[in-house]
């Protein structure tokens, strides 16, 4: 074999060893999640909770899920282990299997707490680069907030709730009937919200 | 002599596990069922809750077809029944209402009116139990008021847990041939009220 084989030979098994093999993590890594941003998701004690609204309209919602654990992948060729910390809890409304509230926190990537309403209206937050992240769904149907506000305290007629989100969405993505500002609390959840029409819900 | 036995045999099979399907016999509703579901499309209801909020129903679909049923699993031989259904809707309240009624069918219904009503995934029937449905028209005082000649329909999806009122359930609604839908409660004793 000439040199001139050799050395494409030997270039072209560079390029395959360097792309084909995953880089090893350098020792175990745990992407862990602070409590303080765990506390948006609502605490497992709370397992019902009702909305009413001016008009005297109510809506409960019971709690279906809610976990807080540890994900890992298998250890990598050098046997080590990437592991995160993953959150959920999710209400169903006992009204209308098409409602609910679900609230994802995960840490694989970045720290991304994504909050979901009636399984088409989405906010989500990244908590390390502190701005809005798409949600995934990437879907016409379902409008994603274009604005999240982290706020260490907010009053809310005769009642002050601590480290809250509060999130509004587009009108042109949003119907009359569907939320344009929406309140969560620590460790409560869902506090309050506005229909785009004006119609408020407060939690009961 | 063999390849003919065996494509004579074979085109026997075919023919007699190939078979046109047969209707044998065809149920009907009832004119007391039709007028069980009182409802014209594009009928818009008012309805006022607890505190006199008015809302509109509006009716988006009324129709009457024919179900088939087979006779057993790959029967060729099936029956018809007819079945009425309307659909009604609310934005706000979040309502979707679908009243059905279906003939009765002997040997698949031991119901002799048919009626169910569905809200927003909930089932509603005169009894949350599947032996022969007994339907009693009465007169009954509910939420205060008076109510002549109503069905009382349960909610059947969710009775395990009418009696915890931490939670907001539909209880039940009141139904006539008349009107359809009057009324509509809760567990907590709100109601949703037809006005006529």
């Amino acid at each position: 074999m000439n040199s001139r084989n050799r050395l494409i030979i030997i270039t072209a098994l560079f390029f395959l060893f360097i792309t084909g093999c995953d880089r090893c993590l350098e020792m175990d890594e745990y992407r862990a999640i602070s409590q303080d941003i765990k506390n948006y998701v609502p605490d497992s004690s709370i397992k019902v909770f009702t909305m009413i609204s001016s008009d005297g309209y109510e809506e409960s919602f019971i709690l279906e899920t809610w976990f807080d654990t540890l994900e890992a992948f298998e250890p990598d060729p050098c046997g080590n282990v990437l592991s995160w910390d993953r959150m959920n809890a999710m209400y169903r409304s006992t009204l209308d299997n098409d409602n609910n509230v679900e609230f994802r926190l995960d840490a694989l990537n970045d720290i991304t707490l994504t909050i979901g309403i009636n399984y088409k209206q989405q906010i989500a937050w990244n908590f390390e680069e502190q701005k809005i992240t798409p949600s995934g769904y990437d879907n016409d149907d379902y409008p994603e907030a274009n604005v999240v506000q982290l706020l260490d305290e907010y009053q809310l007629g005769d009642s002050t709730y601590a480290n809250v989100i509060l999130a509004s969405f587009p009108d042109d993505e949003i119907s009359s009937y569907q939320i344009k500002q929406v309140l969560f609390a620590s460790h409560s959840g869902l506090v309050w919200y506005k229909y785009k029409n004006g119609i408020e819900f407060h939690r009961k | 002599m063999r390849k003919t036995l065996f494509a004579l045999a074979s085109a026997t099979i075919f023919l007699v596990s190939c078979c046109h399907p047969t209707l044998v016999n065809t149920y009907f509703l009832t004119d007391f069922q039709k007028e069980l579901v009182p409802y014209t499309l594009n009928d818009n209801l008012s309805f006022v809750n607890s505190e006199e909020t008015a809302f509109s129903i509006k009716v988006s679909e009324v129709t009457t077809i024919k179900e088939h049923i087979s006779q057993g699993v790959e029967s060729c031989y099936y029956d018809e029944y007819e079945e009425k259904t309307a659909k009604l809707s609310s934005a706000y309240p979040d309502l979707d209402i679908e009243i059905t009624t279906s003939a009765f069918h002997p040997e698949y219904f031991n119901d002799t009116l048919s009626l169910m009503i569905r809200m927003n995934y909930k089932s509603f029937r005169p009894q949350c139990t599947f032996d022969i449905l007994e339907y009693s028209f009465q007169d009954t005082i509910i939420c205060g008021q008076q109510f002549n000649n109503v069905l009382i329909l349960h909610n059947c999806t969710d009775s395990d847990h009418l009696a915890d009122t931490t939670a907001i359930y539909f209880h039940s609604i009141v139904y006539s041939a008349a009107n359809g839908i009057e009324l509509i409660t809760f567990n907590n004793g709100d109601y949703y009220e037809l006005k006529k």
